[in-house]
């Protein structure tokens, strides 16, 4: 009787079975997904699961031992339960409430752009996609589809082609806290993201890791307490001293690689945005309890936004480049000042109790700052949110947002005439107005209470909201 | 009192509008300056976000008996790409919002009326069409197709005008004691939100047509 649930057929029918709910599920969902939603990932994958299910009968059919079935099957079995983990989710019928919209245009205006100027492929399908915590991210599929079907004996991949002729070479899906889908502000992160996407296709943090020397002092201590630890080991399961150093290179290699990312891209959205980044990101750290706290994917948020600080001055307050806001120059430069000493006092450094990687990671990047800075200068340089962007723009744009109205056009000066907003306006107009024009807005909607407060502020996102849809569409709307 | 009615100059023909339009009178974003500000009155666009009926979900639109959670169930929100077509059935209620946002000076209000183009196929854009002065936001359309036939819409086409009007603007300060929402988007049904049905209910029971 036991061998009810594990004879050749029983197997064949439940992969049948997975299949066909698979079929049902992505086919649902396919109808289900909001007009923003990742409509040719959903056909993509279900053209896949398509061909999955005639390899997998055409495989079963050719199969006599039974043996040989059930291996077969379990192989389905296991890629299915896979898909479905890592793809499915990502298809979820997502209300639209919930995906910000207004800006996935704009960004995939802008990232086709980028990748104009920076000479790649901008054939690629840009989603938003909320997740349930409190962070963003990125997920890029470059050839997930082809290398899905790596599992059959024969090149699958034209023939899923054949019915899908817009078939772009990468699905990118960039992940934003659900609760704070209609908090544009904190959307700003959104470019460091993306700057994810910059780096992956020019390669800037790999160049720099190229040149990058590995911290001696540091290592060497690291080296030492391995050692020791080694001892501890019996006789034979001790490494070699040539094996422990270089486990122990490769290791402080690999966090370095992701940590020298994580600036480049802190640097690319600086340069993209200008201060709103830098804001956004003090509020995300505040907010989770990063400032000093270490992975192995990511530098504690305070490094970060010292690297980011220097950015700023050097683009908003050195020299001739001064902000014609006061206020929000000033701010800058306390908080440049602040996360300045804040380093001087060792408070980013990793404490010796934490992962003992941290510390030779620390020391060996941050000599090479400069180096990133001017790397990632020279590479966006002409895509730079500059201070006479920011000076004929955001004071216009401010005056709107403080009396009510959506900040998506300003006076120029050149034509004097009304020009749509750039997205990076809206957003320092909109942190602008945040920090110091608040009052002024309560005022005009008459919040006096906490609680209308809180809907003023819902209010407010929704106006620089409706400010990223017209100026998009307005520019959009002359180039034709 | 007689020099204010001499300073009237009733509707706004295209030279103040477009005069108004750089000074003090906010239509945003015009995306045609040239076709959208005609003679006497500015044409607006479609925008895309839209609420429709859920008609499963509730009976009879009571005022006294809604709430934001009942006509939230009752109503749903529909989200549209600029350019996308979306169809209007014989009778059917969409509310839509213009994609301009406008705002109104002190001296000025409004009327958004539907352009003949589209009310000759049936189509009414608006039953609330009076604008008041000083009035900020996207308008909320009440799309109602009258005709036999179904309409295919398109977010960002101009299916309303708004003929502006001059005002005499108040002498006091109005001192504004509820928040004010700028709204970006139609609004939901708000029939709920006059109180007079509570008084209303009183005298349906001293009239004996509500027991106690």
């Amino acid at each position: 009787m036991v061998q009810v649930f594990q004879s050749a057929t029983y197997y064949r029918q439940k992969v049948e079975e997975q299949i066909h709910h698979l079929e049902l599920l992505l086919n649902e969902l396919l109808n289900e997904i909001p007009p923003s939603g990742p409509f040719k990932f959903a056909e993509a994958n279900i053209k896949l699961i398509e061909i999955v299910k005639k390899f997998f009968l055409k495989e079963i059919q050719q199969s006599t031992v039974d043996e040989d079935i059930i291996s077969r099957c379990k192989k389905y079995l296991d890629f299915l339960q896979k898909f479905t983990k890592n793809v499915v989710p990502f298809l979820e019928s997502i209300n639209e409430a919930f995906i910000p919209s207004e800006l996935l245009f704009s960004l995939t205006h802008q990232t086709k752009q980028l990748a104009k100027k920076l000479n790649f492929s901008d054939n690629f399908d840009l989603r938003l996609c909320p997740r349930w915590d409190f962070n963003y991210g990125i997920y890029a599929y470059k050839n997930y589809i082809q290398t899905s079907l790596d599992m059959f004996p024969v090149d699958l991949f034209p023939e899923l082609l054949k019915g899908l002729p817009s078939f772009p070479e990468l699905f990118i899906f960039i992940n934003y806290p659900r609760t704070e889908s209609r908090n544009i502000l904190l959307h700003s992160i959104i470019m460091h993201e993306l700057g994810h996407l910059v780096d992956f296709q020019t390669c800037i943090s790999d160049t720099i890791c190229l040149k990058i020397n590995i911290d001696e002092t540091s290592f060497l201590k690291l080296y030492n307490k391995e050692k020791e630890s080694e001892k501890s080991k019996q006789k034979d399961m001790q490494a070699t001293d040539d094996e422990l150093i270089q486990s122990l290179f490769d290791k402080c290699l690999e966090i370095t690689k992701k940590w020298l990312s994580e600036f480049v891209c802190d640097s690319i959205a600086t340069h993209l945005l200008g201060p709103p980044y830098f804001f956004a990101l003090f509020e995300l750290s505040t907010l989770t309890d990063n400032m000093y706290r270490y992975s192995e994917c990511h530098p504690s948020s305070g490094i970060r936004l010292r690297f980011i600080s220097d950015e700023l001055y050097e683009m908003y307050l050195k020299n001739n480049n001064k902000l014609s806001n006061e206020k929000e120059s000033e701010l800058i430069l306390n908080l440049y000042e602040y996360l300045k000493q804040k380093e001087k006092a060792n408070a980013f450094k990793p404490t010796s109790s934490g992962n003992d990687y941290f510390q030779v990671v620390y020391e060996t990047i941050l000599p090479y700052r400069t180096l990133l800075q001017k790397t990632v200068r020279q590479k966006i340089n002409t895509l730079s949110y500059d201070v006479n962007k920011f000076n004929n723009e955001v004071d216009d744009l401010f005056k709107d947002i403080k009396s009510g109205v959506p900040p998506s056009e300003f006076r120029s000066q050149h034509t004097n005439k009304n020009s749509s907003a750039s997205f990076a306006s809206i957003l320092n107009c909109g942190w602008l107005a945040c920090l110091f024009g608040m009052d002024d807005f309560y005022s005009v909607v008459s919040a006096t209470k906490d609680a209308d407060k809180l809907k003023a502020l819902d209010n407010f996102n929704e106006l620089l909201f409706k400010s990223i849809e017209s100026s998009y569409i307005l520019q959009e709307w002359l180039k034709k | 009192m007689a020099k204010e009615i001499n300073n009237s100059v009733g509707i706004l023909t295209e030279d103040k509008l477009r005069e108004r339009l750089n000074c003090d009178l906010i239509v945003r974003p015009i995306l045609d300056n040239k076709k959208q500000v005609s003679e006497g009155s500015i044409n607006l666009r479609l925008g895309t976000k839209f609420i429709t009926t859920r008609r499963t979900e509730y009976g009879v639109l009571s005022p006294s008996e809604l709430s934001a959670f009942t006509i939230r169930k009752f109503q749903t929100k529909l989200y549209y790409r600029f350019g996308q077509k979306i169809l209007l059935h014989p009778n059917q209620l969409l509310l839509a919002s213009t994609f301009e946002f406008i705002g109104l000076p002190p001296n000025l209000s409004a009327h958004v009326l539907s352009r003949s183009r589209y009310g000759r196929a049936g189509l009414i854009v608006a039953t609330a069409t009076y604008v008041h002065p000083n009035w900020k936001g996207t308008l909320t359309l009440e799309l109602v197709n009258y005709g036999a036939a179904p309409i295919e819409l398109e977010c960002g086409a101009q299916i309303a005008q708004l003929v502006v009007q001059e005002a005499t603007p108040l002498k006091r300060k109005t001192k504004k004691t509820k928040l004010v929402h700028i709204p970006t988007e139609p609004e939901f049904v708000e029939m709920d939100k006059d109180k007079d049905w509570e008084l209303l209910k009183l005298f349906r029971k001293l009239s004996g047509l509500e027991e106690n």
